[in-house]
């Protein structure tokens, strides 16, 4: 007996969630866009994360070049109207964006799926008014609501990603709902509760756990909806002007009369970065849907 | 203790869904009526059939005796406790001890679930074991005794890894792991491909007799049956019609509907055909089911009597039962 | 039973292979050298368990394969013309529905549940024969009959009909062009047991009125004993044994068929213990080398391992694959 139980131990080394997420990366590793997209997220992630290492230089550093100068041997993206090197404030600007975006994008997960689990298991009043509520969320359209809510709470880092994480959670809710719906008449969610399974355990055990791939795309496109959302409420002049986002720069770039005076190097780039974040983390989510939903896994 | 299951008068309606419309100018509800009045027992290590078509109420008996849905009325006895009676949490103490094992291999077992979770998880539910070794020494072992060896190279694969007798023998696995009393099987063979049942079924077999157990054993195919049920009981249309030792009834079926049913089984010899079946048309919907007694409509025997009173329940013999006109 | 004389035969399969290609340029090689005929008035059963190669090969036949499954070598020659490398749309217009019509498998699905069920079989009609709408309806009219369905019934949509009488409608289809060889690929096996009986009974009646040659296609022994006089056994993409139906059940020379004969419960009869054959059908991605039942074969000796055995005669009509004959 002793004999078997250690076999089993040192067995459980390589066993549960590592081997779940080995198969996972190898599956993953053959879609070519998946990876294609997963590196240029990652470029992304660590240029946020080691921007003031990377930087020439900082925010603050106003007027170490002429302002609005075309993108020179110094100033790879040229200057803003402040001097600044636009590099720079892209590569600061990484941050807030990204994690905007992906705080936004937890609210909104957390939220949708707690809401999608339980509306979808319990066919009650509670359950069905909690349904309505998010069925008016998703009538609303969200942009809309989100300036109207960064506009009442005040121009403020975190009442953009509030703003951005109780628009989206509804669709996300509705989503979850739907696999629940379908999810709680298969037969091992039967087998469990004629194991003597609790209603909380087969929620958050077993349903949970099939309904977790949908979730994970889910999470990573609406990191990128989020990234893109915050974008726009910067664009618009509804984001904190004390910090540097890449919508904050088009913001700039807008009132300072750039584009008009044709200093595209203010606009392009940044842009350009937001286009590609937001692709990068779609190609993800489509490489992962690929692996994590498999269309015909049977037989 | 003899008998370890009785099930008295149960009964299973199914109300119909309607629209908005059909509520405001229909006036009585209709019910789809899947179990409408049964009566058997299960005795302690027996294997007993429940038989019939698509839609006779054989798969709801299975999950009312389970008490996986509630019956609209009846009695239901596990080893003489009245399981309709007791709380919630009584019942899931006393699941431990009946278990079920699906028809479908592939939807029966969480796609993304470790096999060794999979057999596991009734342990945690039922909290038992004590440790996480002591939980996959039982897993171990009951891999063992399913046939599925070596152990190691199953505990940690998923179900499509798995061919479906192997999948089945998990569902199995996970079943006995709690030592249950009473083993509901619905149609637990009728997806696997033929060379692969015989394995199955021996192998429940075998492991009724090692662990003392009883099946309730759901199937539509007859000559499987034979082969496993000690005694069998026929559905139509939500009621038995006959009732008795297997062997017997499949010899000498008395019921017109369970001598169609019987005689309408082709037989693997090329000397042997089908007889002309003597029934017409098919089974009629459990929403409207006719008066009387509800085969009288494709019986070839029907009389009088038939179209307007329900036959009894008569005891043609020891241990035998059968509903209909032409025994009372 | 007369057997070949020098007759040309209605369908004839020569070593077809038909593999379905899957990601990485790998092939599953679900049809591997079959060969097979048939003769007017002959009813062959296509015995074999999932991943045989029956439903593939009866597709084959039809053409109906999906786009990854390609034929890599062999001849179907139908009387005597080559229905293999036929123009696609000749053989659709000519061979397919009018000689040749298939009763595919769940067929009861296969039915347009927005069309009417007559109107769907006049479509068939029209399409292959140069008749007008009342004349295919009429032939409908006769057809609902000759299956067992009331004519008046044509107006009708495929979900007030219930299961087995979708698989007749699908039966009427399969027989609207008067084919010489009909292809049935499990035409009951999703249906009840007295059900079944009746359209088995009906598929006898018919085969033997009209005349018809039929392929059976199916995994369940006892069905092919009802109705069909030859039977070959597939195996793993290969037929394994094949003969008339009474000497192969009675006398099975192949170890898979002698399994398969042995796994089969029976309702009559007293019981006896069922045998099982151990192990699972092989990965048609990589099939093992020699025979492709060695690793379950009870009687397996280390030449099986290595060749694959050859169809041989053993006397009369019969043929088996194995190094034991």
């Amino acid at each position: 007996m002793k004999k078997k139980a250690e076999r089993l131990v040192t067995f459980k080394g390589k066993t549960g969630f590592a081997v779940r997420v080995k198969r996972t990366w190898s599956e993953f590793r053959r879609n070519k866009i998946g990876v294609l997209g997963l590196f240029i997220s990652l470029f992304f992630v660590v240029i946020a994360v080691f921007a003031p290492i990377i930087a020439p230089y900082s925010p603050s550093d106003i007027y170490v070049g002429a302002p609005l100068s075309p993108p020179s041997k110094e100033f790879p993206f040229g200057t803003d109207e402040l001097g600044r090197c636009i590099l720079s404030l892209i590569i600061y600007g990484s941050r807030i964006s990204m994690s905007v975006g992906v705080i936004a994008a937890l609210i909104n997960i957390s939220i949708g799926t707690i809401v999608g689990l339980i509306c979808g298991y319990y066919r009650n009043i509670l359950s069905d008014a909690l349904m309505r509520v998010t069925d008016a969320f998703i009538m609303m359209p969200s942009l809309a609501l989100m300036v109207v809510l960064a506009a009442i709470l005040g121009p403020n880092i975190y009442t953009i990603i509030l703003a951005i994480g109780i628009t989206t959670w509804p669709t996300t809710a509705r989503t979850v709902m739907s696999q629940v719906l379908s999810l709680k008449e298969r037969q091992y969610v039967e087998a469990v509760r004629a194991a003597g399974g609790s209603d909380f355990y087969i929620i958050f055990h077993c349903i949970l756990l099939n309904v977790l791939p949908i979730v994970f795309t889910n999470m990573i496109l609406s990191i990128a909806t989020a990234v893109l959302y915050e974008a726009g409420l910067s664009f618009l002049g509804l984001g904190d002007p004390t910090r540097i986002s890449w919508g904050i720069i088009l913001y700039y770039a807008n009132t300072s009369g750039a584009i008009i005076s044709g200093a595209w190097w203010y606009v392009i780039p940044p842009g350009i970065c937001i286009i590609l974040l937001v692709v990068a983390f779609t190609f993800v989510s489509h490489g992962l849907d690929e692996v994590l939903n498999p269309r015909l896994r049977r037989r | 203790m003899n008998e370890l299951v009785k099930v008295e008068n149960l009964v299973k309606w199914f109300p119909l869904r309607r629209g908005l419309f059909s509520s405001l100018f229909r006036r009585e509800e209709l019910f789809v009526r899947a179990v409408d009045g049964i009566s058997f027992n299960i005795k302690e290590g027996e294997i007993f059939g429940l038989a019939g078509e698509s839609g006779c109420g054989k798969t709801t008996t299975a999950r009312l005796v389970l008490r996986l849905i509630e019956p609209t009325s009846g009695k239901i006895y596990f080893k003489d406790i009245d399981i309709l009676s007791i709380d919630k949490k009584e019942m899931r103490r006393l699941r431990k001890e009946m278990q079920i094992i699906f028809q479908d291999p592939y939807e029966s077992l969480n796609p993304r679930m470790f096999i060794c979770d999979i057999i596991k998880e009734p342990l945690k539910l039922q909290k038992i074991g004590d440790n996480e070794e002591e939980m996959l020494e039982m897993v171990y072992e009951m891999l063992e005794k399913v046939g599925l060896t070596p152990p190691e190279e199953f505990l940690y694969r998923y179900p499509h890894e798995l061919s479906g007798g192997q999948r089945q023998r998990v569902a199995i696995a996970r079943a006995l792991i709690l030592r249950p009393k009473l083993v509901v099987a619905d149609e637990p063979v009728s997806m696997l491909d033929v060379s692969i049942r015989a394995g199955i079924l021996d192998l429940m077999l075998d492991l009724k007799e090692e662990l003392n157990l009883s099946y309730l054993y759901i199937t539509h195919d007859l000559a499987t049956a034979k082969y496993v049920c000690d005694r069998l009981a026929i559905m139509y249309l939500g009621k038995i019609v006959e009732q008795g030792d297997t062997l017997k009834i499949v010899d000498e079926p008395m019921h017109p509907y369970a001598k169609a049913l019987i005689d309408a089984i082709p037989v693997p010899n090329p000397r042997v055909k089908i007889r002309k079946i003597p029934v017409k048309g098919e089974v009629p919907t459990p929403i409207h089911i006719p008066p009387g007694c509800r085969f009288h409509p494709r019986c070839p025997y029907a009389k009088d009597i038939c179209k307007k009173e329900e036959p009894p329940l008569v005891k043609v013999d020891k241990n035998r039962y059968v509903m209909c006109h032409l025994y009372s | 039973m007369k057997w070949r004389q020098i007759k040309v035969p209605l369908l004839e399969v020569n070593a077809l292979k038909m593999y379905y290609e899957v990601k990485g340029k790998r092939w599953v090689k679900a049809v591997d050298n079959v060969s097979i005929r048939i003769d007017r008035g002959e009813s062959l059963g296509l015995a074999g368990e999932s991943g045989s190669g029956k439903t593939s090969l009866s597709l084959s036949i039809m053409r109906l394969l999906p786009s990854n499954g390609k034929i890599l070598g062999g001849e179907i020659k139908f009387e005597n013309e080559d229905i293999l490398n036929m123009n696609y749309k000749l053989f659709k217009k000519k061979i397919a529905w009018k000689k040749i019509s298939l009763v595919p498998q769940a067929a009861m699905s296969a039915l347009n549940p927005v069309m009417k069920v007559g109107d769907q079989i006049v479509e068939a009609i029209i399409f292959h024969e140069n008749v007008s709408k009342k004349e295919a309806l009429e032939r409908v009219k006769t057809l609902f009959k000759l299956v067992g369905l009331d004519p008046s019934r044509i107006n009708d949509y495929p979900h007030e009909f219930s299961g087995g009488m979708r698989q007749r409608v699908m039966i009427a289809m399969a027989l609207a062009c008067n084919p010489k060889l009909v292809i049935a690929d499990e035409p009951t096996s999703a249906l009840d047991v007295i059900v079944q009986a009746q359209i088995l009974s009906l598929i006898k009646d018919l085969q033997k009125n009209l005349n018809l040659s039929m392929i059976l296609v199916t995994h369940d022994l006892s069905i092919l004993s009802e109705i069909c006089n030859s039977i070959a056994v597939m195996y793993a993409g290969k037929i394994v044994e094949y003969g008339p139906t009474l000497e192969v059940y009675e006398d099975p020379q192949h170890p898979y068929t002698k399994g398969l004969l042995a796994a089969t419960p029976s309702i009559k009869g007293t019981r006896r213990r069922l045998k099982s054959i151990p192990g699972t059908p092989p990965d048609l991605l990589n099939p093992p080398p020699g025979c492709r039942f060695h690793p379950r074969c009870p009687y397996a000796k280390d030449i099986c391992k290595k060749e694959e055995p050859p169809l041989v005669k053993v006397g009369g009509r019969r043929v088996v694959a194995c190094h034991e004959v």
